[in-house]
């Protein structure tokens, strides 16, 4: 027997009717009975291995938040205790550097003038024979973004890659149409598609920023500030701080 | 670091894994102090709060894995109530009950999904069986099972050139699995 069908049924992913019918056979076949006695107890187990996995990754968390809220105790050698002077004096620098950036007091516009890159599209490496692909890049890269407006709705309704819909986003950007701006960022993040993610927090960061909802561009910001890992941290760690 | 929005929370929680771990941390950072002042206002120690917190995210980690959950409040008022029920049971069962004193606000959980971790016993079987099945299909097994996380993802995750690598996998491990459980004290009573 399938063991796919009985992972849906044992999820509850079936559908009603093919759920009914499963039972059906259930009911006559005792061979699929235990068959799925034991595919219930092997996930049940898998339940309890992964909550087991879970609790440990808490408990460590826990003492790691302990351990950075204790104050460093005086049995600490002397190299942690060079550290916090070193950490103290970069907090220092950060502070008199922040307190100079608040000075200057950049408005929203001017920090999004200076961040704001349109993507570069590269649409036609996979098939260089495709026109309308090479087209839309050229007309995109050209700055006229009207027409590549144009294009892009169109060909996204043959082929909703989101390199196509982050182009589109950035276009309406450029054109001052920040609502359809983030309503399609929005749409490329439901995708859960991490190699674009990171952009489209970054853009939509940054199309919130121009529209003054500085509350829902910090939101994004922080979301690439606070992983070291994602595209555009460190450019949004610093917009963040400019924009306190 | 400023405070995640729940959405945000939620987003990493169902992500990948160091997005994961992220948004664990800041679960803990943003809303442990609420539950630890509530557990020790009724009678409990840090560590209580530690734990009953910690069972609490186990909870609402199982739960926004399902498609259909949707959450009708806010994750801090979400989580205080499963800790409330939680903290309730443990006391009940030490006979030291009396009445809570909570903040007034809380929804109803439904108590099946509050009983989280297992006896040490059953505890001490799944961390055999997790050594007898190997790293690998552990943790394939538990990215499929428990987090549920799409085949694409797994299969990125485990460097896989393929999805289909990842399904086969996904099924040789679970049909490892069946042979070891089959065999066990357990479900030979469960098949008599």
């Amino acid at each position: 027997m399938n063991d796919n069908i009985i992972d849906l049924y044992l999820l509850d992913l079936l559908p009603e009717e093919e759920k009914a019918s499963f039972e059906t056979q259930l009911q006559n076949d005792e061979a699929l009975r235990s068959e799925v006695i034991i595919q219930r107890e092997a996930l049940r187990d898998i339940e309890g291995i992964g909550r087991i996995e879970l609790k440990s990754k808490l408990q460590s968390i826990h003492q790691e938040i302990k351990q950075d809220s204790t104050p460093a105790s005086s049995s600490n050698t002397s190299i942690r205790s060079l550290f916090v002077k070193i950490a103290a004096a970069a907090i220092f620098v950060a502070v008199m550097g922040t307190i100079w950036l608040m000075n200057q007091t950049p408005s929203t516009e001017d920090l999004f003038a200076q961040n704001f890159e349109p993507y570069e599209l590269s649409l036609t490496d996979r098939s260089s024979s495709d026109n309308t692909l090479t087209t839309i890049e050229e007309v995109y890269a050209s700055g006229n973004y009207n027409e590549a407006i144009l294009l892009l709705e169109k060909a996204i309704q043959q082929d909703n890659r989101l390199e196509l819909m982050l182009g589109l986003g950035i276009s309406y950007v450029k054109t001052d149409q920040s609502a359809k701006a983030i309503t399609i960022f929005k749409q490329i993040l439901k995708e859960d598609n991490f190699n674009y993610e990171d952009e489209a927090h970054w853009y939509l960061g940054l199309t919130y920023l121009k529209s003054n909802e500085l509350k829902n561009a910090r939101n994004h910001f922080n979301i690439l500030a606070t992983d070291s890992n994602r595209d555009h941290h460190k450019e949004a760690k610093k917009l963040l701080a400019q924009l306190k | 670091m400023k405070d995640w929005s729940d959405d945000e929370i939620i987003f990493c929680l169902k992500g990948e894994s160091e997005k994961r771990d992220l948004a664990l941390k800041q679960m803990y950072t943003q809303l442990f102090p609420i539950i630890k002042s509530f557990i020790q206002k009724n009678n409990g120690s840090e560590d209580d709060a530690a734990d009953i917190f910690q069972d609490a995210i186990i909870v609402f980690y199982e739960k926004i894995r399902l498609k259909e959950f949707k959450l009708s409040s806010s994750i801090r008022t979400y989580l205080y109530s499963v800790c409330k029920h939680l903290w309730l049971n443990k006391l009940r069962a030490q006979k030291k009950v009396t009445s809570l004193t909570v903040e007034n606000e809380s929804i109803i959980v439904d108590p099946m999904s509050l009983k989280v971790l297992g006896s040490e016993d059953r505890n001490e079987y799944l961390r055999q069986l997790m050594s007898s099945i190997g790293g690998d299909c552990k943790k394939v097994l538990i990215y499929y099972y428990y987090d549920r996380l799409k085949m694409k993802e797994i299969a990125l995750r485990m460097n896989f050139a393929t999805e289909q690598v990842a399904k086969n996998k996904k099924s040789s491990c679970l049909k490892k699995l069946k042979l070891m459980v089959a065999k066990s004290p357990r479900l030979k009573e469960l098949l008599k």
